[in-house]
């Protein structure tokens, strides 16, 4: 979001939040930050999660804020994908007493080094997109990570299901090395061993790699029948050219984790994205027919950020974040204050709420942090124009 | 001292032959030592360049090897930050202990102590090499900062206070590819005592920093040759400024020459033994004829006699040294016989020079005197001294002091001086003084006094004499005293004259000739007669006069000389000069023109003649109507009475001019002639005697009143009151005569400033026929007229004698007009008339 539009949410905040204010003279303003990885380049995942933070934000302050009129408000750092720069500055953050909660951003590494410090600082961590397994139900007591997101399982679950639909008998899986490649590779050893019939061989590269040869070479040594991609962007553009450039009987189809999909992946890839054999996971998108409340949101959102929300890269970041501000401004009402412990204490105590994303019937439990559920997850592929399109599977 | 004298007075007292040993014995010691110690010192500056060289070319390779070492150790520490793995594992902190630490303890280093780390963006350790790494020192933080900043390479050499500890590190950015940006960064730490060599027997290695400080390995022995390379560092190294030292100790090195030294002095002893031995037999060969001479000069010297005969046996050298001394002795006894006759001889002549002096001195009028070197007391007086001063040799006392008790006091200090001057600086006198003598009174002495000076420029005494010249200075003062009476009288003499010496040319021009004719001494002397003419020919205008008195004088040598000749000159300023010429019978001066300026006698006899010219005419003019109408009545007798009557009053009326202009003329002759001593001086108050004036004025056949300003001022003057009323009138009568066609007549008086001068101006104003601008210029010449058409009746004299009235009192007159319009004529006068009346300077001509 540019500082433009940013302010102009703020103003519109804060006088949504002007009569209650004059009502009960609250405390100021609470805040809910982002901190994520913007300064990426091809990546819009940390933009789209803030606009969804800052769409919801300004709704909730529409209807008069949150504890009978204190407002919310959006704070951002970057922390440019790197642990360390999230671990400092969510400390940062945490000596703030207004922050009621922190969303991380879509890496898991990062959000991984974040889950004992959360704890630590008692200050509720909101995992809208990285998708490693142990994120959210990650055994730490207090656990104060919560995630409304995909997890590896399953996007591995639906991708090999992809595959399988597909007659895939042979996989060549390229994973990082790192926490989310160490994730993804786990969900991929347990259901192989589960489910006989594929097999995966595994391939590692280091983020910043941009030789993926030996990768294709190890799959076509191996007759794989598709590559599994476990990529962000950046790798995922560098194959893709790579694949791009090869005879066309000699592509491999590809069925990638949703790494690619935090920006505008087609328009990076020149178009390679739509015009391959390419398949992603997905936990959103908006019908080609948006019903009635949708269109309220689009009309909202198109009000406040200018620009319409079906056409955002990472659309899935914004659609978690959206959900998850609202279920933050829920859980805060019902605690009935802004003490973190007892937002914590409310966010996995809170009744159903109808989410953009989904129905929760009860989002979070004390046992269970995951919002989402294998249901939200489905196939996409690129359409010309960019967008990520579901595709019907048997 | 005492040591070295004596034994130099035994060398002194030593036989010949035992010089000649030692003084062989101890050149042979010198030279031997000399060279010994050459060949040392040589030998020694050979082997320790050599060494040095050896070092130099030992110091290059370690340098060399340094360079390729920490080359390689840089190219590790660069590739770990390129590497991929390593980015990776800065987003993965919780799985990259599993291959960072591995791959970092896998490099390879050059240097077993060198250190390689990874850290974060904030310089926080990561993986390193050698186990655990710890946080880093400030020093360190700051440069992974500087290279997170910048995302180049950056250097520096760390030198804690524990130098053993001193390392050069290497910083490397690691660029995250997911930012662009630099996230981490990849350490190189090398101890300096890493990069030296091990120390050997023979060699010692250190590294100095840039400023020649060891700051590791070991130091130099206390005597050491030392060789000193820079060290090039690769890479980001390269600023840091290192030296490597390599030192090898110096009595090692040189142990074998000190070796070969002690040979060398043993072979030199028994050298100079050889040679001690050689030397005594050979002057023992060389001094023997001598000692032969000797002998026989001993017996000379015994016998008193040069009659010493030596056998001569040998033609060499000592051979003809004997015969030479044969020789000499027998030229010595014939010289000393004819010395004594000329010293004989010189002395009679001396006596006799002597007698021959002390005769001149004694007749000498001038006294001559010598002053002792010190300049203290007389050393001698000739006879005339006594008579010229009454003072004897004994008088004049230590300084002189009686002779300069007998000096004038005013040219004492003069004196004194000038003596002064002969002793301290060896000036030369020469001063006349006054002096009293007891006897003759004062006298005038002349002195002069010179210093004798030896070789060495110092003074052996200071000879004078002293001369009487009373009578030249007298004759002197007399003859100064003619010349300035001289002198004064023809400065002063108005007439100027130029005088011819006896060679017929020009020798004086006198200052009154000068100023005449702007020609002084140096612009005539010299000249001759013709010359002088052709000068003043050339000042000279062309009039008659002139010529024909040039031409008398080139053409008579002897004019008449009551012939009056006048010339008129041009320059300076025109003259008319009266020239007369006198011859001399003296021996100097041959002749003289003189010159006098004549120009005013000339101008004054001019205007004479103007005048009478005029007046005649002025006169002649009612003369010739009375004459004629009188011879008319007296002739013809039938006239009617009207007639008759008209022609007497027209008679009567020009007498009365006539007469009128007589009065006028008489009136004005008067104030010329006695320039207002005659004037009656008073005080005066002008206001009333104006008021007078115009109420006793009455102008014939004009009713007209005269306007008056005269304001309440009081306007008190001196000056003569009848004058001033005359003056007064006669302007006005000009006002009323001059403005016929009517027209108001104003007589104002105001106080008003001239020169400063206070004083009073009474102006008369008509609106008459006024005057051109010409007829202004003239308005005071005698007999000018403003009207020429005759019907206005006057003598043209009333405003001349309004001037001199009104100049003799000091004032002016101011007049103004404009034809037709009208004229104004003011009189100033001072508020004191000056006493006594001014003179002018022309003459006015009497009328």
């Amino acid at each position: 979001m540019n500082p433009r539009r940013r302010k102009t949410l703020a103003l519109l905040a804060g006088a949504l939040a002007a009569p209650a204010l004059h009502a009960r003279t609250p405390a100021g303003p609470l805040t809910v930050a982002v901190n994520a990885e913007y300064g990426l380049i091809d990546s819009q995942a940390a933009q789209s999660i803030e606009k969804g933070v800052a769409v919801a934000v300004a709704e909730i302050n529409a209807r008069g804020g949150v504890l009978h009129g204190r407002p919310l408000q959006v704070a951002r750092r970057d922390d440019r994908g790197l642990p360390a720069r999230a671990i400092d500055n969510l400390r940062e953050l945490a000596a703030d007493p207004n922050v009621v909660a922190v969303f991380c951003g879509r890496f898991s590494p990062v959000a991984f080094e974040l889950i004992p410090v959360a704890g630590e600082l008692r200050l509720p961590l909101f995992d809208p997109w990285a998708a490693a397994d142990g994120i959210a139900n990650n055994g730490h007591q207090p656990n104060y990570v919560f995630r409304l997101s995909l997890t590896d399982s399953w996007a591995i679950t639906a991708m090999l299901g992809h595959a399988r639909r597909r007659g895939f008998r042979r996989l060549t899986v390229l994973l990082p090395n790192n926490g989310w490649g160490r994730s993804s590779f786990a969900a991929i050893e347990r259901q192989t061993r589960a489910k006989t019939g594929i097999v995966v061989d595994a391939v590692w590269h280091n983020w910043g790699d941009t030789d993926f040869s030996g990768p294709l070479i190890a799959a076509r040594q191996t007759r794989s029948d598709a590559l599994l991609l476990i990529v962000n962007e950046a790798e995922g553009k560098q194959l893709l050219r790579l694949i791009g450039g090869l005879p066309a009987a000699e592509r491999l189809p590809l069925i990638a984790h949703w790494g690619i999909t935090a920006g505008d992946f087609n328009r990076a890839t020149d178009g390679l994205a739509s015009r391959l054999d390419l398949v992603t996971v997905q936990t959103f998108s908006f019908p080609a027919v948006p019903n009635a409340r949708q269109q309220r949101l689009i009309d909202f959102a198109g009000k406040l950020l200018g620009e319409d929300i079906r056409k955002l890269p990472a659309l899935a970041g914004f659609a978690h974040a959206y959900d998850m501000t609202h279920l933050l401004a829920l859980a805060i009402e019902q605690a009935g204050s802004a003490e973190r412990p007892a937002i914590h204490a409310a966010l996995e105590h809170l009744g159903a709420y109808s989410g953009l994303v989904r129905e929760y019937r009860r989002p979070f439990r004390p046992d269970h942090h995951e919002a989402l559920s294998p249901g939200e997850v489905f196939i996409a592929r690129y359409a010309h124009d960019g967008r990520l399109v579901r595709i019907a599977e048997r | 001292m005492r040591a070295f004298a004596r034994l130099r007075r035994r060398y002194e007292n030593a036989s010949l032959q035992r010089k000649i040993a030692l003084v062989m014995a101890i050149g042979g010691l010198l030279v031997t030592a000399t060279m010994a110690f050459a060949a040392y010192l040589l030998s020694r500056q050979l082997i320790v360049a050599n060494i040095q060289s050896t070092l130099g070319l030992h110091a290059q390779q370690k340098e060399r090897e340094i360079f390729l070492r920490v080359d390689a150790a840089l190219a590790l520490a660069r590739s770990l930050a390129d590497n991929t793995v390593t980015a990776n594992a800065l987003a993965d902190n919780l799985g990259r202990h599993t291959y960072l630490n591995p791959l970092f303890r896998a490099q390879n280093l050059p240097f077993p102590g060198a250190r390689l780390t990874l850290t974060d963006y904030r310089a926080r350790p990561v993986a390193g090499n050698a186990g655990e790494p710890e946080q880093l020192p400030a020093e360190l933080a700051v440069l992974v900062a500087e290279t997170l900043r910048g995302g180049a390479p950056q250097a520096l050499l760390q030198m804690p206070a524990d130098l053993t500890q001193a390392a050069i590190v290497a910083t490397f950015p690691v660029i995250y590819r997911l930012s662009g940006q630099a996230e981490g960064c990849v350490l190189l730490e090398i101890p300096l005592a890493e990069l030296l060599p091990e120390a050997s027997s023979k060699y010692k290695y250190a590294i100095l920093d840039g400023e020649g400080r060891p700051i590791a390995g070991l130091p130099s022995h206390a005597e050491a040759i030392e060789a000193e390379q820079a060290i090039v560092l690769p890479g980001p190294f390269a600023p840091i400024h290192l030296l490597a030292r390599i030192s090898q100790e110096r009595g090692l090195a040189l142990q074998a020459l000190d070796r070969l030294l002690l040979v060398f002095v043993a072979i030199s002893g028994l050298l100079l033994i050889a040679v001690t031995v050689i030397s005594r037999a050979a002057a023992r060969f060389l001094s023997a004829p001598l000692s032969e001479l000797a002998a026989a000069a001993d017996r000379i010297s015994r016998s008193g006699r040069p009659d010493a005969i030596l056998e001569v046996q040998r033609d060499d050298e000592f051979g003809r040294l004997a015969r030479g001394f044969q020789t000499m002795l027998k030229r010595l006894a014939d010289s000393y016989g004819e010395l004594e006759c000329r010293v004989e001889e010189r002395t009679r002549a001396l006596q006799a020079s002597e007698q021959k002096l002390s005769s001149i001195l004694a007749s000498l009028l001038d006294a001559v005197w010598s002053l002792a070197p010190d300049g203290r007391r007389i050393t001698y007086v000739s006879p005339a001294m006594a008579g010229m001063t009454g003072l004897t040799i004994d008088d004049f006392g230590d300084q002189l002091s009686g002779f300069f008790a007998a000096v004038h006091d005013d040219d004492l200090p003069i004196l004194r001086a000038a003596v002064a001057a002969l002793i301290d600086c060896q000036q030369p006198v020469d001063i006349e003084f006054r002096f009293r003598h007891p006897h003759k009174g004062l006298r005038v002495l002349q002195c002069r006094a010179q210093a004798l000076l030896d070789e060495a420029g110092r003074p052996m005494r200071f000879d004078g004499i002293l001369t009487d010249v009373t009578l030249r200075v007298v004759a002197e003062r007399r003859l100064q005293h003619r010349t300035d009476q001289l002198n004064a009288i023809f400065a002063l003499s108005p007439d100027g004259f130029v005088a011819f010496g006896d060679t017929g040319s020009i020798e004086y021009a006198s200052p009154a000739f000068t100023e005449m004719t702007g020609l002084g001494t140096p612009e005539v002397g010299g000249l001759n007669e013709e010359q002088l003419l052709d000068r003043l020919a050339e000042l000279s205008t062309a009039t008659r006069t002139s010529q024909l008195t040039l031409a008398t004088l080139r053409a008579s040598s002897k004019p008449d000389e009551r012939q009056r000749l006048l010339l008129e000159i041009r320059r300076p300023q025109p003259r008319t000069l009266e020239i007369g010429r006198r011859w001399s019978e003296g021996r100097k001066v041959s002749k003289i023109f003189y010159f006098r300026d004549v120009t005013h006698e000339t101008e004054v006899d001019r205007l004479k003649s103007e005048f009478l010219s005029t007046a005649a005419h002025e006169l002649r003019t009612p003369m010739v109507s009375i004459l004629g109408f009188s011879e008319l009545l007296l002739n013809d007798t039938g006239f009617d009475a009207d007639t008759e009557r008209e022609l007497l009053t027209t008679i009567h009326r020009q007498s009365a001019l006539m007469a009128a202009i007589i009065d006028e003329l008489l009136d004005l002759a008067r104030i010329e002639a006695r320039r207002g001593q005659d004037f009656v001086i008073e005080p005066i108050d002008l206001g009333e005697l104006l008021r007078e004036t115009c109420r006793a004025f009455k102008a014939p056949e004009d009713e007209r009143r005269i306007g008056t300003e005269l304001a309440g001022l009081a306007a008190s003057i001196h000056g003569d009151r009848r004058k001033i009323t005359q003056a007064v009138t006669n302007v006005l009568s000009n006002a009323f005569k001059y403005s016929p066609d009517g027209g108001p007549i104003t007589l104002a008086l105001a106080a008003c400033e001239r020169q400063e001068r206070p004083g009073f101006r009474i102006a008369v104003r008509d609106c008459g026929i006024g005057m051109s601008a010409e007829s202004l210029a003239r308005i005071c010449e005698r007999f000018f007229r403003a009207d020429t058409s005759g019907r206005i009746l006057g003598t043209g004299l009333g405003m001349s004698i309004v001037k001199e009235i009104v100049e003799l009192h000091g004032g002016g007159l101011d007049i103004s007009s404009q034809p037709g319009r009208g004229t104004e004529v003011a009189l100033w006068l001072p508020e004191n008339a000056p006493a006594p009346f001014p003179i002018r300077n022309t003459e006015a001509p009497s009328p």
